[in-house]
């Protein structure tokens, strides 16, 4: 194996390490407030409409409707902490029209794949 | 009138006696009284109940055994809500293992990992790569953005929560924004600003020839992963940038770790991502001397005992050993004299480390000037927990008998200083020329 097979193999590894990042206590981090992310690399609005089939959902934030494609098996937390509950996981049957919702694109690149939603949960 | 006069004079005198501090350094000094003091409303942990600050910012078994039992490290022995699925405290007395949570919260019980705590010395040097910043044991610490500036509010949630419910603003408060740039810019500042330039002109022939086989592709090829024995890795192997890497090197398949001697429930640790792909951070050699236990699992309680770790299986048969073996044609055999040569080496630089930072500290307090990260009335209190370590270090690996009396010299003049109530400035400026002579005895300059 070369030197240059080595740095070829660790730049690759490398990549796909960067793809994820440390994600679990995000969970507990209500909406707007992800360090470094809310307010300049998530997409918040509230939701306008839900395709399953599509798998899309349509948000309207302060500048515009967005319709999102749900690519990349995006994960997603409920956010109960405006009712002083814990937040869990959900899955896509969680996203309701009328919820405010935060959105992290993968790379923080709109039009990637997604990373995770946040929902604000009713109770 | 007489009284603003006496106010304008003491305005003067206090002017006159430490130099007024720069935007940077008390931001700097915010920082350090939010990480020492701040419990951001939860369970009465700080940042400093684990990354203390005369224990090199981190912690292990001897100082967690000196601390009183209603320390808020102990929280889960003395809280209710705490006592279930947030510490394990027999892991944490005997290993200074601290549980997290890395692969989620959706099983408390189980699903858990048992990590050491990283110093957070030379950060400045060693959280950049070029891809992403790399915080904590497996470079994913980071909640949000992923930098050192979101760790805080990772860690908040993690360590200094009320209950295992973890609901913000019952449970603990989320850090603001100005206080995480201060932290940031705190730990920033910790420790070296820069990095070493091998080879070093050392002067002991031990760990001169450490240094040697350490640099060396054909033996020791830790330079390869701890460039300039830092912890980024070598820009003529790994490319220019690359910065501080991720390897899997099989620590976690090592028989007879401590924790598992326990029979406490240690599940194995999966490193970076979720699922994770088995790799770990490269953390710098430069303050391994005083900082351990060793590896993300405090598996290996010497330095000698983590140089000798890259000589067995379970490193030569890891993807890293593997890459090695490729590279270089063999894996890394070194003999017990090279593995205490590689030894003597960290931990001769690692004294330097120590002197220079108390030198820093006792010049700061006698020229009266603002280091922001350490209080002005604890800086000959760091400074002797610095040349403490120092005498430890050359003292454990029987090297440089003659530094260690300037350096306990220098030791005896600091702690005079720290007990008596007569003026210090003497009896500091005593223990900065013995520090110096120290040093000489270690590195020509």
């Amino acid at each position: 194996m070369s030197l240059r097979h080595i740095i070829v193999t660790c730049i690759l590894m490398c990549c796909f390490l960067y793809s994820t990042a440390q994600k679990s206590t995000e969970l507990y981090i209500p909406i707007g407030k992800s360090p470094g992310l809310s307010g300049k690399y998530t997409a918040q609005g509230k939701v306008e409409s839900v395709n399953l089939q599509d798998s899309t959902i349509t948000i309207i934030t302060e500048a515009a409707s967005k319709t999102i494609k749900l690519k990349g098996h995006p994960e997603i937390m409920l956010d109960h902490s405006n009712h002083k509950q814990p937040n869990k996981r959900g899955s896509l049957t969680d996203i309701q029209i009328g919820v405010l919702v935060e959105v992290k694109y993968r790379h923080n690149k709109p039009g990637d794949s997604i990373e995770w939603i946040k929902c604000a949960m009713d109770n | 009138m007489k009284t603003k006069v006496i106010l304008m004079l003491g305005l003067v005198m206090v002017i006159g006696c430490l130099r007024m501090p720069s935007p940077e350094d008390e931001q700097i000094a915010l920082g350090r009284e939010i990480f020492f003091n701040e419990t951001f409303n939860g369970n009465g942990r700080t940042c400093g109940s684990c990354h203390g600050a005369e224990d090199n910012l981190t912690i292990d078994p001897i100082s967690i055994a000196n601390l009183p039992r209603s320390n808020a490290l102990f929280v889960a022995e003395f809280n209710p809500d705490l006592s279930k699925n947030f510490e394990n405290p027999k892991l944490m007395r005997e290993h200074a293992l601290i549980l997290e949570n890395l692969d989620g919260f959706d099983d408390l019980e189980k699903r858990v990992t048992q990590r050491g705590v990283p110093h957070t010395l030379g950060l400045s040097q060693s959280v950049d790569s070029r891809d992403g910043p790399r915080t904590g044991w497996s470079g994913d610490g980071a909640p949000g953005d992923g930098s050192l500036r979101a760790f805080a509010t990772g860690a908040v949630i993690q360590h200094f929560t009320k209950t295992t419910n973890r609901i913000a603003d019952v449970d603990f408060r989320l850090p603001t924004d100005e206080e995480l740039d201060a932290l940031e810019a705190f730990q920033l500042s910790l420790g070296r600003q820069a990095e070493l330039e091998l080879p070093l002109a050392l002067k002991s022939s031990k760990a001169l020839r450490g240094q040697t086989i350490f640099n060396d592709p054909t033996t020791g090829k830790c330079f390869a992963c701890h460039n300039n024995a830092g912890a980024n890795a070598n820009p003529g192997i790994f490319g220019e940038g690359a910065g501080n890497l991720n390897f899997n090197t099989g620590v976690e398949d090592l028989p007879d770790q401590p924790s598992d001697l326990t029979g406490e429930l240690v599940p194995p640790d999966d490193g970076f991502g979720t699922p994770g792909d088995s790799t770990f951070n490269t953390p710098s050699l430069v303050e391994a001397a005083d900082t351990g236990p060793f590896f993300h699992n405090n598996s290996i309680n010497t330095l000698e005992g983590s140089i000798a770790f890259y000589n067995g299986t379970a490193f030569n048969n890891s993807p890293a050993g593997q890459l090695v073996q490729g590279a270089t044609g063999s894996g890394i055999n070194l003999e017990a004299t090279q593995v205490e040569a590689i030894a003597a080496f960290l931990r001769v630089i690692n004294t330097l480390e120590n002197i220079r930072q108390s030198k820093e500290l006792l010049d700061s307090y006698i020229r009266r000037t603002f280091l922001g990260n350490v209080a002005f009335e604890d800086l000959t209190k760091v400074a002797e927990a610095e040349i403490e370590d120092a005498v430890t270090v050359l003292t454990e690996g029987t090297i440089h008998p003659i530094a260690v009396i300037d350096l306990k010299n220098a030791l005896v003049h600091v702690r005079k200083a720290n007990e008596s109530s007569a003026p210090k400035k003497e009896l500091i400026e005593e223990a900065l020329v013995a520090l110096g002579q120290a040093e000489k005895r270690l590195i020509e300059k």
